[in-house]
């Protein structure tokens, strides 16, 4: 594996210039919001930052995105371009938690039997750059209970430590490695810096408090799929779906078709289980009437059937659809009142 | 402000027990420092969870609403003579005492179906601009002393003045006192400055047409069509709201910037003479989209026409859903 | 490199029938444009397909046709929202898409050898009408042992694939029960529900497996006849209907328990179903 080290004030500025000749999505301040964006020419990414509001996932798999363009022909709508094409990208700034994210989403987007070419693509092409979490960001962070780590580097090319003054940057992948010879001449990491990295690492999970029972639940989710329980949950549920839409791991969405003049396209755009057309039958049937029905199916996707797929807890411990629910439905205590039955 | 909780908890406790209301809405204590949970209870011992102070943010009346609502459908199969009704207490401070009128003006329920504990207000906080006071740095602690509200982040702890952090709504209310109630609990509320409502909206009137559209863009861009400001304003009852129909299909489902802007001036239009400004839709967004402009916009011009204030009684109903033979200017068919 | 999932096949309006005198139902015919993709299109009965109209939308719809029947492949739609009423008011001639097919099998395997009872209400028949096709078809009858069918519609206009119908009832390989809830002037055949029919018909379960689609009620007061039989969950299959989008386990819509039914089923016995949460 290749080591570098990066001084802390040249960061902004190499990513900025890589910027100048590849694709780079990256953190940076929008007003009140940190937000993933494509930097435009001129812009510097965010270095120092909690984490951003929307997840990385966004870059993968948009909130909107066309699938294929049609004009209309002489016996009906005829298929003019499908844009599954994509240039090399950098997708920079993503913190060790949101990078597990893809390694999940990659199960559902890239099995063996379908492969999503949309999302396939811009993850082949793209280089993930972490910062690991030395400080975490957040006391509602809990990814060390969903099988994660602050210094985790699944799904991860390159990974940036901060080391006080410098970044301890480790080149993870053959992808990674690849990257190298665009950053310029850069000093190799010695012993030092990578035996403070492993301390750091270890007092890194030792700052995370909220712990959350991930996977021991499992076993009352198997038997209880009826349970009164399940009416405590969500009475006061907006059914916003916020929860789900800045959720690193959910990836529900619906597909829809539109004509501009004569220029149609069909386009996805996330969906989500929390809203009452989701599941709405044609015949007026709705096999999950009420919001009750909804927030079990959130928890239980996440925490039992995504399990029983793909032997993963399809939540990282970002801690975004805690601190931005509107309602403070909170996902952890939720976990732990299910422990507790 | 104790007090008031006691006391609520204490007529909360009564009502559960004697059967005068079958669920209350109230708030409890939220898993977030700064956080106060909306709550539906139903048994006299889940009183002792309700909470009273300046993090109770969202309006309730929308909760009031949708348990009469479900309620009354499911009642749909059970055959007439034997159909009940659902009595829903509510904790109410002045905004949600409106928006409850409201909702009885338009017929949602009936009077008697909402029992409403009237609670004097003196602002809560808005998320939002706690979390600018500290930086947009995560709020660990939070306490209320008086005047000052003390946050701590991990970069230390800050005292900021209370009227730095109100909800703009809150800062130039003109009912922060419940206009109908049933019971009543605590003192009336010293007034907010009402004669400021109005500012806002007149320094953004002030700007050129191309200023206040490169405005309306900017705010419309950050949306995520999540529809918590539709979710939980209690003006927003549709019970399919026109952005989910599809035959016809009146906006697209993705973000396209155009389909953004509709829905939310769609919105926006619905609620004149009936937006309250309780400043949930603001409250709840997680984008922090500015709606309140262009609200109070609509507010402002509804007041100036007819002299009218969603919801401050029982007896003046909406402008655009009144109809009278002699007092309209203009002769046009009237459709119920 | 694997073809785009997402991406629909070309295929052209080659036929359109009006089965019922609602007019609300009607079959489509629909033949490829290009020759590859008709020799890529490998299916069994039970599958389905996302009808795809370019402007509209898609709509998962079951084959109707079996893949004995060569050279095209048939849908049988009922009109009831943006898509489907799109294609009632298309003509033959029109272009549109399709992508599959997609979702499980009736198990076909398993059937053979055995005696199969096939059970249909309403509209819900095509499938099963693919299944009969295919079991018919000359080269695979004898893989089957007694086919006895039992079809049910409210009113004699209402019966879908009427001709087929005639054909069948004149053949003895095949036993076939078509029955209406009420009759009319011309009708002369049985009237009478579906699962009292059943009973009256009473297929044996030695050896048998049985097929049942139709709407809810139908399913479940036949069920029970079928239990009383002596048939066991195992050999009880049936198909379910979720809304769906994507029809590749990925949009998430069609999730029921552990299970996509778009991908995992449309097609489950009753002992998986009763493995599965009751959100259908
Ligand atoms: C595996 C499978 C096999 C099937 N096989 C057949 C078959 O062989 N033949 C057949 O006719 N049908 C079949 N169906 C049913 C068929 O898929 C639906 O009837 C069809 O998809 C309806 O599509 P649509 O675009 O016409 O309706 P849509 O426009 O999608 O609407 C249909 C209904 O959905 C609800 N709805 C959806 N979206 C909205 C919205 N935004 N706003 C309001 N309401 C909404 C409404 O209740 C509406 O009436 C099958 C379904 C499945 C899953
Ligand atoms: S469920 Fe919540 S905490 Fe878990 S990954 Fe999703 S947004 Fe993050
Ligand atoms: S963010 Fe909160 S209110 Fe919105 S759907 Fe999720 S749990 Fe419900
Ligand atoms: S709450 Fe905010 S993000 Fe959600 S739809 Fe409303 S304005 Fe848009
Ligand atoms: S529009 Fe917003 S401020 Fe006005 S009543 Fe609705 S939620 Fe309250
Ligand atoms: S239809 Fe998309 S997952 Fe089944």
């Amino acid at each position: 594996m290749e080591t570098r080290i990066i001084k802390k004030e040249n960061l902004a500025g190499i990513v900025k210039k890589l910027s100048e000749d590849m694709l780079v999505y990256a953190p940076v301040q929008e007003e009140d919001n940190v937000l993933f964006k494509v930097l435009e020419k001129g812009m510097e990414p965010l270095i120092e930052f909690d984490n951003a509001k929307n997840a990385p996932k966004n870059f993968f798999f948009p909130q909107t995105e066309t699938m294929m363009r049609y004009l209309k022909g002489e016996r009906g709508e005829e298929l003019t371009d499908v844009p599954e094409e994509m240039q090399e990208a950098v997708l920079f700034g993503v913190r060790p938690c949101d990078a597990r994210s893809f390694v999940l989403l990659d199960n559902v987007f890239n099995d063996s039997k379908y492969r999503d070419p949309y999302y396939a693509e811009r993850r082949e092409k793209t280089t993930i750059v972490s910062f690991a979490c030395v400080e975490p960001p957040y006391t509602t962070c809990f990814c060390t209970s969903v099988d994660g780590h602050p210094f985790s580097t699944e799904g991860i090319d390159i990974s940036l430590v901060d080391l006080g003054d410098e970044f301890l940057a480790e080149f993870l992948t053959p992808k990674g490695e690849s990257l190298l010879v665009r950053l310029g001449e850069l000093p190799k990491a010695d012993e030092a810096s990578m035996s403070k990295k492993e301390a750091l690492s270890g007092e890194a999970a030792d700052k995370i408090k909220s712990k959350v029972p991930g996977r021991s639940i499992k076993p009352w989710l198997d038997e209880n799929f009826e349970h009164p329980f399940w009416d405590t949950i969500h009475q006061s549920c907006l059914a916003c779906g916020t929860c789900t839409y800045l959720c690193p791991t959910c990836h529900c969405f619906d597909i829809t078709d539109e004509i501009k003049k004569e220029e149609g396209k069909r386009i996805r755009s996330w969906d989500s289980c929390m809203y009452w057309l989701f599941t709405m039958e044609t015949s007026g049937h709705n096999p999950r009437p009420s919001q009750k029905e909804r927030w079990r199916q959130r928890l239980m996707h996440k925490f039992k059937y995504f399990v029983d797929n793909f032997d993963a807890i399809a939540c990282v411990g970002c801690g975004r659809c805690v601190m931005y629910c509107p309602v403070n439905i909170d996902i952890r205590k939720i976990v732990q009142d299910i422990s507790k039955l | 402000m104790e007090n008031i909780e006691n006391k609520l908890r204490e007529e909360a406790k009564k009502l559960l027990t004697e059967k005068k209301v079958d669920a209350l809405v109230g708030y409890e204590e939220g898993t977030l420092p700064f956080q106060a949970s909306p709550c539906i209870i139903t048994e006299p011992e889940e009183a002792d969870k309700l909470v009273w102070n300046a993090f109770c943010s969202v309006n309730l009346a929308k909760y009031v609403h949708d348990i009469i609502h479900r309620h009354r459908e499911s009642q749909m199969r059970v055959k007439p003579e034997d159909r009940t009704k659902k009595i829903v207490g509510i904790v109410a401070r002045g905004c949600t005492t409106r928006s409850i009128a409201i909702h009885l003006q338009e017929k949602q329920y009936d009077r008697d179906e909402v029992v409403i504990i009237g609670v004097p207000c003196t602002g809560y906080i808005a998320k939002k601009k706690l979390s600018k006071a500290v930086k947009g740095k995560e709020v660990i602690e939070c306490t209320i002393e008086g005047d000052s509200v003390t946050a701590v982040t991990s970069e230390g702890s800050i005292k900021i003045p209370l009227k730095e952090v109100l909800s703009d709504s809150c800062l130039s209310c003109r009912y922060n006192n419940p206009v109908i109630s049933d019971l009543m609990i605590g003192d009336a509320a010293p007034p907010m400055d009402p004669e400021k409502e109005y500012e806002d909206v007149d320094a953004f009137e002030a700007l050129s047409e191309e200023e206040r559209w490169a405005y309306f863009t900017k705010e419309m861009d950050k949306c995520i069509r999540c529809y918590a400001c539709r979710n939980t304003c209690p003006s927003c009852y549709c019970k399919q709201c026109f952005v989910e129909q599809n035959q016809p299909r009146w906006v697209g489902v993705g973000v396209d910037q155009t389909d953004t802007q509709v829905f939310q001036i769609m919105r926006i239009f619905h609620q004149v003479g009936r937006c309250v400004d309780c400043g949930s839709c603001i409250e709840v967004c997680p984008m922090g989209v500015d709606l309140r402009k262009f609200l109070k916009k609509l507010d402002k011009d509804g007041f100036e026409l007819f002299t009218h204030r969603a919801g401050e009684s029982l007896d003046s109903p909406p402008p655009l859903s009144a109809y009278s033979l002699t007092g309209d200017k203009d002769d046009f068919i009237f459709e119920p | 490199m694997q073809r785009n999932p997402y991406v629909p096949i070309p295929v052209d309006v080659a036929k359109i029938v009006t089965e019922v005198t609602t007019k609300d139902i009607k079959t489509f015919r629909l033949t490829f444009v290009n020759k590859e993709d008709e020799e890529q299109f490998k299916y069994l009965p039970g599958q389905f397909a996302e009808l795809s109209i370019f402007g509209k939308g898609e709509s998962p719809i079951g084959i109707a046709s079996s893949p004995t029947q060569q050279g095209y492949i048939e849908f049988t739609v009922q009109k009831a929202g943006v898509v489907t009423s799109e294609l009632h008011s298309i003509e033959e001639g029109t272009r549109m898409g399709v992508r599959g097919p997609l979702g499980n099998t009736w198990p076909i395997e398993y059937l053979e050898g055995k005696n199969i009872v096939v059970v249909g209400g309403g509209f819900a028949f095509t499938t099963l009408r693919s299944l009969i096709h295919y079991m018919l078809y000359e080269e695979n009858r004898s893989k089957f042992g007694n086919i006895t069918v039992v079809y049910g519609a409210r009113e004699p206009g209402l019966l879908i694939y009427k001709e087929e119908l005639a054909l069948w009832e004149k053949r003895d390989d095949i036993n076939l029960n078509v029955t209406v809830d009420k009759g009319d002037a011309t009708w002369k055949g049985r009237e009478g529900f579906v699962p009292a029919v059943c009973k009256d018909v009473a297929p044996s379960s030695e050896n048998a497996v049985a097929v049942i689609c139709g709407p809810p009620v139908m399913i479940r007061f036949t069920l029970p006849e079928f239990f009383n039989l002596g048939f066991s969950k195992e050999n009880i299959y049936t198909s379910l209907e979720m809304r769906m989008k994507c029809g590749i386990g990925k949009c998430g819509r069609c999730n029921v328990g552990s299970k996509y039914v778009c991908k995992d089923g449309p097609v489950f016995s009753l002992a998986e179903l009763d493995q599965l949460t009751k959100e259908y």
